[in-house]
């Protein structure tokens, strides 16, 4: 049983909220003034810099990150001069219509028309996922690239024997590549996906055809960039190489959570106890004196060997400690569902404090509602996804996604690392809101059954464990940094 | 054409794929005639323009597993009296501090930090690129970096690579500041303070920082 047959998604209907959206992230980036640069923002325009007065795409020395975004910077840069940051910031605003467009495309096409309408309103109003249109990370142009792919790829799953699946698949895969030049991170999720057009295609023949397409396509498009690292480094690598320095993190004595670190630096300036010390001991513990050091020059000057002896070195720490392992994995769940985010951390380090949103009211008010999103969004998205989603392909498709991304967060978690998931929740949050259990239950003729009930009270229960995992910590941060400025 | 349409023959199901390969065949060619050995990198960065030179180095620095063996103290020393500007600059790069542990450039910009004003080789604005540029490149802490990029720093950086003028006054006082900063912040991981101290005294679940110890893999 499913819902009935919605109509087909209309674009028109939802342009009035997608600029909505827009205007209000342009409205967020002015109200935030001129940020200073965080972390790998500094890094993307150093490197953008370099790039532009070198001609060569410098690796990052622990990390070999993909070209795009550091490309996209350096364009602005030298077309603008500084001005550039503030026109990149603009112009991912302008992408920012994408991902709004796309999540309420798939909540229209999966649960119609009036779930769109709330998908985009949750999309508009989602601060965490608003504040990065403001800030120089690829986030905004990857979920511009990333989402609309799942979208097309949904539709042809959908469709099974469509003949206009070839252009689709182009556009899927075009885009899918688009996504890969600015976060490698899904690079084996492709795979997966045109599994998932092996079976849904009519017939075997024209499903591995589909696959096989779909794989060229995104081949055609990265192949360069591997032929390229393959020249400079000797290796060919895709589209760069995480792995290593991940590993190091993840897979090591040292529990570490890049939203926490720089808060952790800020805590030594102000004095502050170090946020560690107020986490479940229980979940970072580790054998004392077991860690390891990473690959270094002179030992290993190659930056792509060196991720490759820094990646078996992580295997063999997990090798060693399968117990350890598991117990700080839970860890990085909770790191990555944690309901702090980007904002709240640039809110805690005081990079809003001359601004109106770093006000003692504005920094309240918001930080409490960029607290609320991802809480509200990850309990009902999750709900929705197994109380009302019933469209076979969207369930293997969402499940595939967001499943890739809990697997691959539980080597090094972040709050930033769930975002290319958040707007497929966002839609599943909005059929929820809009059929409701019982809603569904009418529409169907019965209802989700037991069996997905308790899957669901499950799930939410884990959710809420989760959250109580990362607690402390995120209540100290709230309390010490983000509630009261720096003296 | 509608979903429900005739479908096509194989023959013109298979030609995007056949596109495909026929473009994936093209990349591999063009890729293999434009690979260029070590002997041919080496000729490159010793004559030519800037860029070239600097693309033949990007290349020798980071090739293989071990570094060109030409590329040793002695070439280093010569990259960073050369009469190109920008091959100098690429000296102070994660790429070529890779290579060859940074001493020189060190004592270059510790020289140039204790009295930029003095009479030097090189100008104002390419002592300050040269040291942004060292002292801020990616990922660094163990090639010479220190503390990351602020928007000031940005605008001074592409104000000294477009020759605008520059305030080397206000340039100057920055410096030494962001200098004391991260040697603050050196000292700060160095010496704990109280609190830190007596938080390190409770039962520690994580052990001490690493990089202090530990197997190297």
């Amino acid at each position: 049983m499913s819902l009935p047959r919605v109509d087909p998604p209309r674009l028109r209907p939802l342009l009035p909220l997608c600029a909505l959206g827009v205007a209000l992230r342009l409205a967020l980036l002015f109200a935030g003034g001129e940020l200073e640069l965080q972390s790998d923002e500094a890094n993307y325009v150093y490197l953008g810099i370099a790039w532009n007065h070198f001609g060569v795409y410098l690796d990052q020395h622990r990390y070999l990150w993909p070209p795009g975004y550091t490309w996209f910077l350096a364009r602005c840069l030298d077309v603008f001069g500084f001005a550039g940051i503030l026109v990149a910031k603009l112009l991912q605003i302008l992408a920012s219509a994408s991902v709004g467009l796309t999540t309420m495309l798939f909540a229209w096409r999966l649960f119609g028309a009036r779930s769109a309408r709330v998908a985009g309103w949750m999309w508009v109003l989602y601060l965490p996922l608003a504040a990065f249109t403001h800030r120089l990370w690829n986030e905004t142009l990857f979920l511009a690239c990333f989402l609309p792919a799942l979208y097309q790829l949904l539709v042809v799953l959908q469709e099974g024997r469509a003949a206009r699946s070839d252009l689709r698949l182009v556009t899927a895969g075009t885009l899918f590549a688009g996504a890969l030049f600015l976060k490698e991170a899904p690079l084996y999720l492709l795979g997966a996906l045109a599994l998932l057009l092996v079976p849904n295609a009519g017939s075997w023949l024209e499903g591995t055809r589909r696959a096989a397409l779909l794989l060229a396509v995104v081949a055609v498009w990265i192949v360069p960039w591997g032929l390229h690292n393959r020249e400079v480094y000797g290796h060919f690598v895709p589209l760069g190489t995480s792995l290593g320095e991940n590993a190091y993190n993840g897979l090591n004595e040292q529990y570490r959570n890049f939203d926490l670190i720089p808060l952790e630096v800020e805590r030594q300036r102000r004095e502050l106890s170090p946020l560690r010390l107020e986490m479940w001991p229980w979940f970072i513990a580790a054998e004392e004196g077991s860690g390891w050091v990473r690959a270094e020059p002179p030992q290993l000057v190659n930056t792509v060997q060196r991720s490759q002896a820094n990646t078996a070195a992580g295997l063999r720490y997990l090798r060693e400690h399968p117990g350890w392992f598991l117990r700080t994995r839970i860890k990085k769940l909770a790191d990555l569902a944690t309901p702090s985010s980007f904002y709240t951390r640039h809110l805690a380090l005081g990079h809003y404090d001359s601004s109106v949103l770093g006000s003692p009211l504005g920094r309240k008010l918001s930080a409490l509602w960029a607290l609320l999103c991802p809480l509200a969004v990850l309990a009902l998205g999750v709900a929705g996804g197994l109380l009302v989603l019933d469209d076979v392909p969207a369930r293997w498709l969402f499940g595939t996604t967001i499943g890739y991304f809990l697997v691959t967060s539980m080597l090094v978690a972040m709050s930033r690392f769930r975002l290319p998931i958040v707007p497929l929740l966002i839609a599943l949050a909005a059929g929820l809101l809009v059929h409701g259990v019982h809603g569904a239950r009418a529409e169907r003729g019965g209802g989700p059954g037991r069996g997905r009930c308790a899957a669901a009270v499950g799930a939410l229960a884990a959710l809420v464990f989760l959250w109580w995992v990362d607690l402390p910590e995120t209540w100290t941060v709230l309390r010490e940094m983000v509630w009261r400025t720096a003296a | 054409m509608s979903p429900h349409s005739a479908p096509r023959s194989w023959p013109l199901r298979l030609a995007p794929l056949l596109a495909c390969g026929l473009l994936l065949g093209a990349e591999l060619v063009v890729a293999a005639r434009s690979h260029r050995s070590t002997e041919e990198l080496l000729r490159q960065a010793a004559a030519g323009e800037g860029r070239e030179r600097v693309l033949a180095l990007h290349v020798l620095c980071n090739r293989g597993s071990k570094p060109t063996p030409q590329l040793d103290a002695a070439y280093m020393r010569g990259l960073m009296r050369d009469e190109d500007p920008l091959v100098v600059d690429f000296t102070f790069t994660v790429d070529m501090c890779r290579v060859i542990r940074p001493v020189w450039q060190e004592k270059r910009l510790g020289t140039w930090l204790s009295d930029p004003t003095a009479d030097y080789p090189w100008t104002f604005a390419e002592s300050w690129r040269r040291w942004i540029l060292y002292r801020r490149k990616v990922g660094g802490a163990p090639l010479g970096a220190a503390l990351r990029l602020k928007n000031q720093e940005v605008r001074w950086l592409l104000d000294s690579i477009a020759g605008r003028p520059l305030d080397e006054a206000a340039m100057h006082e920055h410096v030494q500041r962001r200098e004391a900063e991260s040697s603050a912040q050196r000292l700060h991981r160095l010496a704990p303070n109280r609190r830190r101290r007596d938080g390190e005294r409770l039962p520690n679940p994580i052990g001490p920082p690493d990089d202090a110890r530990g197997k190297r893999p």
